[in-house]
């Protein structure tokens, strides 16, 4: 395998860490925003 | 008196931030005035705000009172997913903050520059185009065009 696959899988694996920690955050302030138990 | 950040925070998705005066002794928040003003323009067409405001760096909610200020009520919990029955088999790290997706927008069109870079310097130093010199270009290129736009999606400006 070449440099260009060794960084291009490296870079997938941080994009699709960096991915799924935003949806995580986006999901957490909208919990914050707007929670399904009222307060 | 004590200055405090507060939140005012519409079901349409409209937030206003703002700071306002805390008394600890009356346990109440007062709005500024231009605030009030905003607050009671929108009531006219907007569902009633979840109002909250940071106090020792704690989130807690305020109840809006008659006249215009807010008294400090419970500090708002922000239930994990667990809780929320939202099980994964991986969990790497706590939640991203609006902040650290600004940062990681960043740091991935960093990366999408680099890749540039990387590509435009690989294409004029070859001079023979094997297929390892090809792959490796279009490894690039795809680097280039992934990073970008996962960097664009985790600064959409939410």
């Amino acid at each position: 395998m070449g440099f260009g696959v060794v960084a291009l899988v490296l870079t997938a694996a941080i994009c699709a860490y960096g991915v799924h920690m935003s949806n995580l955050g986006r999901k957490a302030d909208r919990e914050r925003r707007h929670p399904r138990v009222p307060r | 008196m004590e200055i405090v950040e507060i939140f005012v925070e519409y079901p349409s998705g409209m937030t206003i931030t703002d700071r306002a005066s805390f008394s600890r002794d009356a346990d109440q928040v007062y709005p500024s005035e231009r605030l009030q003003a905003v607050l009671r323009d929108f009531s006219i067409t907007e569902a009633p705000p979840a109002v909250s405001a940071a106090i020792d760096g704690v989130n807690v909610q305020l109840d809006a009172r008659t006249d215009g200020n807010f008294s400090v009520g419970v500090p708002i919990v922000v239930p994990n997913d667990e809780a929320a029955g939202d099980r994964k088999p991986v969990r790497l790290g706590k939640a991203w903050s609006k902040d650290q997706r600004q940062q990681f927008g960043r740091f991935c069109h960093a990366l999408t520059v680099a890749s540039l870079a990387g590509f435009v310097g690989y294409w004029h130093s070859t001079s023979s185009w094997t297929a390892a010199a090809i792959l490796n270009e279009a490894a690039l290129a795809a680097i280039i065009v992934l990073t970008f736009i996962v960097g664009m999606d985790s600064m959409n400006g939410e």
